[in-house]
């Protein structure tokens, strides 16, 4: 909620040293500012303490309390030492320091907490008065050398009671430990000759870290006390695959060479459209390093997480239109944001009309068509980022649900299911193909633009580019069958017969991750030993066949399927430049390729398990790697969803 | 629910010392902290700790010759886990320890002052379970440790001196927080109510009350009170000195929430419960030395079973039979935990303590942080909830127009609430008073907004039903929902967020309507969420239900999903939005207006010299500088006749807070324009006419159409534009629309609309679609 002063750094009051003193007690042997803690220096509680234990503060009943009650208020001038005594009497009267400031509390009221028992030494302690909190770290030092056998000293951090000091933990931890360090070396601390340079330490330290947050004290020639306050900022959210992170600030103008090296790789591919996965994959860097990095950037508030862009997407306004809508900034910047160039930027009603047409279970596509936005000169996915950013428009996912999850749990049925459902499977893949090129009312007025910022999950070339190189391949194929093109089934079925005849195509990898053509799923010619490894490898192979985005769909519809072969064969060799992930499952897809293909919709058995509610499908597409097309027909298929259904099935799915 | 919680420990001070007398649970644990950073298999071949085995290798530190055997000894993740430097077997990290006594911290910490009288059982134990963890099992040893620490020592440290008592009481050691509320008796050693604290009604009340939150109020806070009697005088020298009520928190991570969250969470917790509970031990301890007995009481059964050599747990047990204080702890601690409210009964005084069921929250910044930012109405309106619940209650609005569904229809406490009301009632007044209840519960349902209940009722909105509203919602009897359509002609969505895991949902649902012809869940849910976006046959009826003689099925249905926060209502809010054509419509009467005016005014001008100052507020500068001439105008300031518009402006917002009156002038001020009277028209518009000019003038572009962002405070060209909406429109329309289209901002819901304006749904729907053209709807939750 406080988020936003979650960076301000808590005002030092005050910087105090005490120690346990043989003959007193505990006393505060010098404080910056001075005489802001009221100290009883020669007030019987000390000399008390002093005579039979080792610390003062153990007994807390009655006699020595009582004393100290009676005589705070009224008689503490009494008890205080002469250098203080003008000044308490009237908390009001200047002093020292601050003109107006009265003493901050009563050390003998805290100083079991300053100087403690053994058991709260080594310990981080913040203890509270009224109105401040002061955070220490007393250490004991046992040894022979000491008086008592032990020194037992404190350096205290003051600040209001208010004050959030989690900044000044380990500020706290560090002095004391160089502090600690300079004593066991040199008896700095202990010893009388060194002793008094701690008062010019207190004075740097609350000067410098109060102006400058940071300081370098010198202590000795070989110790000194280097600190910097650093902001507060509360961890980032988890970061997800499907994620993608959108840039705050220019990152790559700000890269420096002793960055991360994670960082610094996947900054250029930062903009807006990547997800996560997809950044890895662009960046060559593991996936696990690259969430920590964007984690990273989160932290520091310069990215922000967005959701993939795709025109399958839907999105809802939230209630903070209300009052966002009347913002100055938010209508200003909106028109020329999400307009492209060299458009005519419409109005801030019209814009807003069109948020307002957003709705749960209308996706992106629709919803161009409907409001014919493509007239409008309006970069889609900019105007749904824009919402997003802004907070007024929230995504509406879809969680898909399996109603009776009882086929997920029997394997060898699935293979007759899955047999029969290939079959249906070819009518409806066409029946998603038609869509699509009906789909782009954008395709027609900025079909390039819009495929390449649009495209969600895969493909850092454009597509066409990959289709150029499919076709350059495609006479090495021998199996130029026309009639393949009739149905993505029987095109998969052909591109994994020809699997054997493929050609090293290293360089293709990403190229061969954008595409897309019918995603084949092995069924082994013999059940046994060989059906294992054919469906793990069958399940590799939907990993890398498959496409994400209606425009691949639609390609796959008019490319030939020698383009498919080939971009098959390269999603093979991708594996060697994909680093390390996937690498042990092509080879064994490679090896059990002798599958016969039964149909191109069968789903991956892991898909199953996910239905449950609490995925929702951009989940599972990055998960698979497929986009919500080739979802939809997981869906359909395992739903067991007969053609022409609106439903899935036995699977429902739930917009929120 | 705090999940924070480890336990809750009472301590006392006496002459003889101090005293743990009591902690529930038996033996808390905290969540394990990690000395450093834990490496995952999610880095294939990469230690993440190799920078800190490098800067701890035994090269670099000889004192630490261990270090190697240790790690070695310890391959699994355990190494990585921080443990109380008690327990810490790792050396290198506690540079505190002194190299000449290296074992001397595993025994008892208190060894050092009061090895006179510390326990001596306390001693033995603790030796033999280095390294355990926090939990220290085994023998006499519980008696004497808790959470790492002795017994002894956390009684000393936590009973402060008399100087600290009476006050907010706070120490964080590490990764524990101590809070509570020490009290102390006078320094004659007697119990009795402060003084200087000034008359209050019942304190003990085991709410906060609201004089609690600002800082200067602290003074009070000092001391609970109740009545000053000088009850409890009686000093006693051996009578027990100090006593304090704590609880014990694992201190929440600072990074996983934002920068004064944690403050605010220990605040809460404070007030609510710790002191609260000792408000109420302290008046005990005043008028019946309560707190005196109980602690001798358990002391004693303490002492008597550690010498039995009995088990440290049935001790534990013991003291619930004997010791209500006991008792209470327990009750405290478990309901706190499980999030609901402590029904804990003090020496015979029944007190109910109950922490914010969002409280939790504050900790985790990865929640939506959108659902805690209240943002505040324009209009100031004071939360109707009060203060005590409005942090991190995630309340809806208290409205007229929403209303209550009781959460404890089926249960017992539904039954115990009628019982209570029902019987022992003692005077024929709170007989009446009671009835009445009883009549609200009855009558409250999901059909009914507040405002009809209060009319049936007949029972004052503001002064009686909320009353009664947040007395439920507070005790969670009840939560506050939107109407719903009695035929469930309703249309819902699904909230983002579910409550629970679907599964657990699904499960329960499906129990709860076995035997019943509903679909399940999820399906539900999904013909419910995938039904919103239509345009058409929408609500529940028809997506769902379908059939009239299922709704009282579906009516159960509903409720138990709102109950589980499974259904949100959208909301429409509307907007008005002047076209491009209306503008240039308008700009063009303006002109030709003007043009007949100035021909107008300059006769008048010639006749009466200076306008007489009129009621408007007009002031006579402006009437004359319009008057002198339309051609000077552009020089004519445009801050003078904003100032001469303020006291219209004022009074207009006056009026909007009373919807009703506010119709009459505005439409006679705004919507004359085309009226004979001259007089009126020239008046009404001469201001107008100036901001006019400076509207065109200043670039007031008739080619974009514009937002009237806030129709009941509309600028003069606005107002223009929304008398021209209505051009060509049925009068009763047009007069509805001038009604209500002050409420056309995209801030009041539907709903409001409806019950501000007391007009029907359906009148609504009629303005909505004869003006179409010109308005935005949005359709979101709230």
């Amino acid at each position: 909620m406080s988020s936003n002063g979650a960076s301000f750094l808590p005002r030092l009051e005050s910087v105090f040293y005490a120690v346990f003193d043989v003959e007193q007690g505990p006393k505060i042997v010098s404080q910056v500012p001075e005489a802001l803690i009221a100290t009883s220096s020669s007030s019987g509680h000390t000399s008390g303490a002093s005579s039979s234990t080792p610390y003062a503060a153990s007994p807390v009943p009655s006699v020595p309390s009582d004393p100290d009650l009676s005589s705070r208020h009224p008689s503490r001038s009494n008890f205080s030492s002469p250098a203080q005594r003008q000044g308490s009497r009237d908390p009001p009267s200047p002093q020292k320091h601050g003109s107006s400031t009265t003493r901050f509390f009563n050390f003998d009221d805290i100083s079991k907490y300053i100087i403690p028992p053994k058991s709260l030494c080594g310990r981080l302690v913040t203890c509270a008065t009224k109105g401040h909190r002061i955070l220490g770290f007393p250490v004991r030092l046992d040894e022979e050398y000491y008086p008592r056998n032990y020194f037992l000293y404190n350096v205290c951090f003051v600040f209001e009671r208010t004050a959030d000091l989690s900044c000044y933990e380990p500020v706290a931890r560090k002095v004391s430990r160089v502090l600690t360090t300079c004593e066991k070396e040199s008896r700095f601390l202990s010893s009388p000759r060194s002793a008094p340079a701690i008062h010019a330490i207190l004075e740097q330290l609350y000067e410098d870290l109060n102006s400058y947050s940071e300081t370098s004290i010198p202590i000795d020639p070989f110790n000194s006390v280097e600190l910097k306050i650093f902001p507060f900022y509360p961890n980032p959210p988890p970061v997800k695959d499907w994620m993608v992170p959108l840039a705050l600030i220019n990152l790559t103008n700000r890269i420096e060479p002793n960055w991360d090296l994670t960082i610094v790789k996947i900054c250029p591919y930062i903009d807006g459209i990547n997800h996560i996965t997809r950044i890895a994959r662009l960046a060559n860097c593991d996936l696990n390093l690259t969430r920590l990095a964007i984690s990273h950037l989160l932290y520091y508030q310069v990215i922000m997480l967005v959701d993939i862009f795709q025109y399958s997407n839907m999105y809802t306004i939230r209630k903070s239109i209300q009052w966002l809508a009347d913002e100055m900034h938010i209508k200003e910047e909106c028109g020329p944001y999400v307009t492209k160039p060299g458009s005519v930027i419409p109005d801030w009603p019209k814009l807003l009309h069109l948020y307002s047409r957003f709705k749960a279970g209308k996706t992106v596509r629709d919803w161009m068509e409907e409001f014919e936005v493509h007239k409008l000169g309006i970069d889609v996915r900019r105007f749904t980022s824009f919402g997003v950013i802004k907070g007024f428009l929230c995504r509406v996912h879809r969680w898909p649900i399996l109603l009776c999850p009882l086929r997920a749990e029997q394997p060898p049925d699935r293979r007759t299911t899955m047999a029969s459902l290939g079959r249906k499977r070819g009518k409806s893949f066409a029946s998603t193909v038609l869509p699509t090129p009906e789909s782009p009312p954008t395709a027609r007025t900025d079909a390039e633009p819009i495929r390449f910022r649009g495209r969600a999950p895969n493909a850092q070339p454009t597509i066409a580019s990959a289709g150029a190189e499919i076709v350059a391949v495609s006479p090495t194929t021998a199996h130029v069958v026309p009639a393949r093109r009739a149905s993505a089934a029987e095109s998969s079925l052909e591109m994994l017969r020809s699997r054997d005849g493929r050609k090293p195509l290293p360089e293709r990898a990403y190229q061969t991750m954008s595409r897309l053509s019918g995603q084949g799923r092995v069924e082994a010619h013999k059940p046994g030993a060989a059906s294992v490894a054919a469906e793990r490898h069958s399940h590799a192979a939907t990993r890398y066949i498959s496409s994400s985005s209606p425009d691949a769909l639609a390609l796959a519809g008019s490319v030939s399927a020698d383009g498919l072969d080939s971009e098959h064969s390269s999603g093979g060799r991708s594996a060697t430049t994909m680093g390390g992930l996937f690498r042990p499952r092509i080879a064994r897809e490679a090896s059990a390729s002798h599958g016969t293909l039964q149909g191109a919709a069968q789903f991956p058995p892991e898909l199953l398990p996910l239905l449950d509610g609490e995925h929702h499908t951009d989940e599972i597409c990055t998960h698979f790697e497929v986009g919500w097309p080739v979802l939809r027909q997981w869906l359909f298929a395992a739903g067991g969803a007969t053609e022409g259904d609106e439903e899935f099935g036995q699977i429902s799915i739930i917009y929120r | 629910m705090s999940e924070t919680l480890l336990c809750v420990l009472f301590v006392t001070s006496s002459a003889k010392g101090s005293n743990l007398v009591y902690h529930w649970p038996p033996s808390p644990t905290g969540v394990p902290r990690l000395a450093r950073p834990l490496p995952s298999n999610d880095f294939p071949g990469a230690l993440v700790d190799n920078p800190w085995r490098a800067a701890n290798s035994p090269d670099s530190s000889l004192e630490e010759p261990q270090w190697e055997l240790a790690n070695l000894a310890l391959e699994d993740d355990s190494e990585y886990y921080w443990q109380r430097p008690r327990f810490r077997r790792d050396r290198s990290v506690s540079f505190t320890q002194p190299n000449s006594h290296p074992t001397s911290r595993r025994a008892s910490p208190s060894k050092d002052a009061k090895d006179a009288y510390t326990l001596d059982g306390a001693r033995g134990g603790s030796a033999a379970s280095p390294g355990s963890g926090l939990t220290l099992a085994g023998g006499r040893d519980e008696y004497g440790t808790l959470l790492g620490y002795s017994a002894e020592f956390l009684a000393q440290v936590l009973c402060p001196q008399s100087a600290l008592a009476h006050q907010k009481f706070e120490l964080i050691v590490d990764d524990l927080a101590f809070v509570g509320h020490p009290v102390c008796a006078d320094a004659d050693g007697a119990w009795r109510f402060k003084p200087e604290t000034p008359p209050s009604g019942p304190a003990a009340r085991g709410r906060g009350s609201k004089k609690r939150q600002s800082p200067q109020d602290e003074e009070r806070l000092r001391t609970p009170e109740r009545d000053r009697s000088q009850a409890g005088a009686q000093a006693d020298d051996a009578g027990m000195q100090t006593f304090h009520f704590v609880l014990v928190l694992d201190l929440p991570d600072p990074s996983s929430s934002a920068s004064g969250n944690i403050a605010k969470y220990f605040d809460t917790i404070y007030e609510q419960i710790a002191f609260n509970v000792t408000a109420v031990l302290y008046q005990e301890q005043v008028l019946n030395r309560f707190v005196d007995a109980q602690s001798e009481i358990l002391g004693a059964l303490r002492e008597d079973f550690a010498n039995r050599g009995e088990s440290f747990a049935d001790f534990m047990y013991e003291a619930l039979k004997v010791s209500t204080l006991a008792t209470a702890m327990k009750t405290l601690y478990e309901a706190i935990k499980t999030n609901n409210i402590a029904r804990v009964t003090i020496n015979e005084l029944p007190l109910e303590l109950q922490l914010p069921p969002y409280l939790d929250s504050l900790l985790h910044a990865d929640e939506d942080i959108d659902l805690e930012e209240e943002h505040e109405d324009e209009d100031g309106e004071p939360n109707a909830w009060g203060p005590e619940m409005s942090f991190a209650w995630r309340l809806p609005a208290l409205t007229p127009w929403k209303a209550l569904l009781r959460l404890d229809d089926e249960g017992e406490q539904g039954y115990q609430l009628y019982m209570q009301l029902r019987a022992a009632q003692l005077n024929p007044e709170e007989r009446g008073l009671a009835e009445q209840l009883i009549r609200f519960l009855d009558l409250v349902s999901v059909t009914l907004s507040l405002a009809e209940i209060a009319s049936l009722l007949d029972w004052h909105l503001e002064s009686q039903v909320y009353p009664a509203v947040r007395w439920l919602v507070l005790h969670r009897r009840a939560k506050i929902v939107d109407v719903v359509h009695s035929g469930l002609k309703t249309v819902f969505s699904v909230p983002q967020k579910f409550p629970a895991p679907l599964a657990t949902l699904s499960a329960e649902f499906a129990r709860t309507f076995a035997d019943k012809d509903v679909p399940a869940l999820p399906k539900l849910l999904s013909m419910i969420s995938t039904a919103s976006h239509k345009q058409t046959a929408n609500h529940l009826f028809a997506t769902v239900v379908q059939s009239k003689d299922r709704i009282p099925l579906y009516s159960e249905v509903v409720l138990w999903m709102l109950k589980r926060d499974l259904l949100i209502r959208l909301h429409l809010r509307i907007r008005i939005v002047a076209t491009e054509g209306l503008k240039r419509h308008v700009r063009e009467q303006w002109e030709e207006r003007r043009t007949r005016k100035r021909s107008r005014s300059r006769a008048r001008d010639i006749q009466h010299g200076r306008q007489p100052s009129t009621d408007r507020g007009h002031g006579e500068g402006s009437n004359e500088k319009v008057g002198l001439g339309l051609d000077t105008v552009n020089e004519s300031s445009p801050v003078e006749n904003w100032v001469s518009m303020s006291p219209k402006t004022a009074r207009k917002q006056a009026r909007k807070m009373s919807p009703e009156p506010i119709v009459e002038p505005l439409r006679r001020h705004v919507y004359d324009d085309d009226k004979a009277d001259v007089d009126e028209d020239f008046l009404s518009s001469s201001a107008d006419e100036a901001k006019w000019q400076e509207y065109y003038r200043t670039g007031g572009n008739d080619n974009i159409s514009t937002m009237i962002s806030d129709p009941a405070r509309a600028s003069p060209p606005e107002r223009k534009w929304l008398a021209a909406m209505s051009e060509g429109k049925e009068p009763h329309i047009a007069d509805l629309f001038k009604r209500i289209h002050q409420y056309f901002d995209g801030k009041c819901s539907d709903d409001e609309i409806l019950y501000r304006a007391e007009i029907t749904r359906k009148q609504l729907r009629e303005v909505l679609h004869h003006y179409e053209e010109h308005l935005q709807t949005f359709l979101h939750p709230s």
